[in-house]
């Protein structure tokens, strides 16, 4: 048996001091580790190594996510974890990233290997590999310290800290489907990781307030700084002059609504802290969308003309006074299939007048084993209109044409959920199980390695 | 010949339906692949919870017969099995008795109808 040492390795940013919380396990002692499998996490920080510099926000690489910036310990050797007494002192010490300076020798603790050699062996697998993880909160407020990118954040993102080669990076910027694809079972991105091999970064923007459909999007792309002040200023306008006085959850749904938009996810660069030191990369290299972002309806401002989407649930929930701005201050735009796809030409053109990203874009479920319809006279026409599975169709066939169009790829939701089985994995259309999110996970990987995007080789 | 309709488990984790819209009224006469009622099943409708995962569907009949008792309104809350109306082949004839067999229908998924900012 040989135990071999999980060493923090150097984590260097040039003019700041690393510093760390201590270590909470996700695994407990005698576990026994695969390489690659992330056993434990800590806090970190980076602050001014010159003490001028420590009050200047504007030094700092992390500005929007220092406070939800973490480092994901994974195991580079398969073993029994041995944890250090030295490596958690608990409470707040290991929640608060201000107590130690992040030191490359510090052991963590040891894994047993199976090994002839009975000595402690020092190789580059005591090095352990670093997985960063970064949530922009939505709130300061929402400070939710519970575990792996907890908390309420408008952005979250992980990449590997100690990977070689050329970055990757996927957006993901569509809807709930998502979330499970892309975050995996404990929300923090390991299972993607886990299944990719290479120096990717991977990004989830939630539809908490605004649905990304293309059309919004092109509009946050295009939105000056003037646009945003004025419609910040009609927020403020008619909240304050409504007549029904917002309650607390209102006033938080607004405030989300106008920071989203108020971004372009779509342009928006990110730092990044690797073992060598920060840098920066951005926009994207690929965006995953949800053809089941273009709702039919949209809303419009009567005003000032820019357009929201939400989810009705988020809409019925946010009160009266919400309610009452909507009603007052929106129409609603209801949308042929044609001129979604015109939304999705704009939106591709928009984007690679200045990059080369590449749109994947999942479709719909289109058809239903809960259905027995044997005759469309119930139906008017269109019925895409009213028909679930003859909206899905066509929104489908849409997306073929958008593909020979503009070059995209799709995710075949509707193909892969059918041939796992739809009723038991995609019981309502859009909610997957961890089988069907697994699969499309894979194949979302699969696409990715198929267009060159670098970063997200086969393990 | 009188016929009865009971709400089908249209989802195998369906807990109730709620009526939504229903097309016809007492004593009217159903033509044969008329649309009948729309309901939406909401699968946590026991849990509250983000993203409501709630489907919309689209009864329609497959048999002409009359419109003779309905058991339900838009808005009530009907568990699988619930009788929501009885029919009859012949306009006039006796509501006593055990219906003779269950309605034909068809089933469709559609899409959410109402307001967006009702």
């Amino acid at each position: 048996m040989a135990l071999v040492p999980l060493r923090l390795g150097p984590l260097t940013a040039k003019g700041f001091h690393v510093l760390r919380s201590g270590v909470r396990w996700l695994c407990r002692d005698g576990h026994g580790c695969r390489p690659g499998e992330i056993i434990a996490f800590c806090n970190i920080a980076l602050t001014p190594a010159a003490r001028d510099e420590r009050n200047s926000s504007a030094a700092q690489p992390f500005a929007d996510e220092i406070r939800d910036l973490q480092v994901a310990f994974a195991a580079t050797a398969r073993g029994r974890l041995r944890k250090s007494a030295a490596s958690s002192r608990g409470g707040f010490l290991d929640l608060q990233p201000d107590h130690q300076f992040w030191t490359p020798d510090f052991v963590i603790g040891h894994l047993e290997t199976a090994s002839n050699e009975d000595a402690v062996t020092d190789s580059a697998e005591s090095q352990l590999q670093l997985l960063m993880l970064a949530g922009r909160r939505t709130t300061e407020l929402a400070e939710v310290r519970s575990g792996l990118l907890t908390g309420w954040h408008d952005r979250a993102r992980a990449w590997w800290g100690g990977k070689d080669g050329e970055r990757g990076t996927l957006l993901s910027l569509g809807i709930c489907e998502q979330l499970g694809i892309i975050r995996g079972e404990k929300n923090a991105f390991l299972e993607f990781f886990d299944a990719a091999e290479g120096p990717a970064q991977v990004l989830f923007v939630p539809d908490d307030a605004l649905v990304p459909c293309a059309q919004i999007l092109t509009q946050q792309l295009h939105r000056t700084r003037a646009d945003q002040l004025a419609i910040a200023s009609d927020f403020v306008k008619s909240f304050a002059e409504g007549k029904v006085a917002p309650i607390g959850k209102g006033w938080i749904f607004a405030g989300a609504l106008l920071s989203a938009l108020q971004r372009s996810p779509l342009t928006e660069r990110y730092p990044i802290l690797t073992r060598e030191g920060v840098s920066e990369t951005g926009p994207a290299n690929a965006v995953l969308l949800s053809l089941n972002s273009e709702a039919p309806v949209i809303l419009r401002h009567k005003r000032l003309g820019y357009c929201i989407s939400c989810h009705r649930f988020r809409m019925a929930e946010t009160g009266p006074a919400v309610r009452s701005w909507l009603q007052n201050n929106f129409e609603t735009v209801r949308r042929t299939i044609d001129e979604i796809r015109a939304d999705y030409c704009r939106l591709i053109d928009a984007v690679r007048a200045k990059s080369d990203m590449k749109f994947l874009i999942m479709n719909m479920m289109s058809t239903s084993g809960y259905e027995d319809v044997y005759n469309y006279a119930p139906f008017d026409e269109p019925m895409g209109d009213s028909l679930a599975s003859v909206h899905g169709k066509e929104m489908n066939l849409m997306l073929h044409d958008l593909a020979h169009e503009r070059d995209i790829s799709i995710v075949d939701v509707d193909a892969i959920a059918a041939e796992l089985g739809a009723a038991a994995h995609l019981p309502d259309g859009i909610h997957a199980s961890g089988q069907l999110q697994t699969e499309l996970r894979s194949e979302i990987l699969r696409i990715l390695r198929g267009l060159g995007i670098p970063g997200f080789g086969p393990r | 010949m009188l016929l009865t309709l009971a709400l089908p488990r249209i989802n195998e984790q369906m807990t109730t339906a709620v009526i939504r819209t229903i097309y016809a009224a007492e004593g009217a006469a159903m033509t044969l692949n008329s649309k009948f009622l729309d309901l939406a099943i909401d699968l946590s409708a026991t849990v509250v919870h983000d993203c409501p995962p709630i489907s919309y569907y689209r009864i329609g009949l497959r048999d002409k017969a009359w419109l003779r008792k309905l058991l339900v309104a838009p808005g009530d809350y009907v568990e699988p099995g619930t009788v929501l109306a009885h029919f009859s082949t012949e306009a006039g004839e006796a509501l006593e008795g055990v219906p003779s067999r269950a309605m034909r229908i068809s089933i469709a998924g559609i899409l959410n109808q109402s307001d967006w900012l009702g």
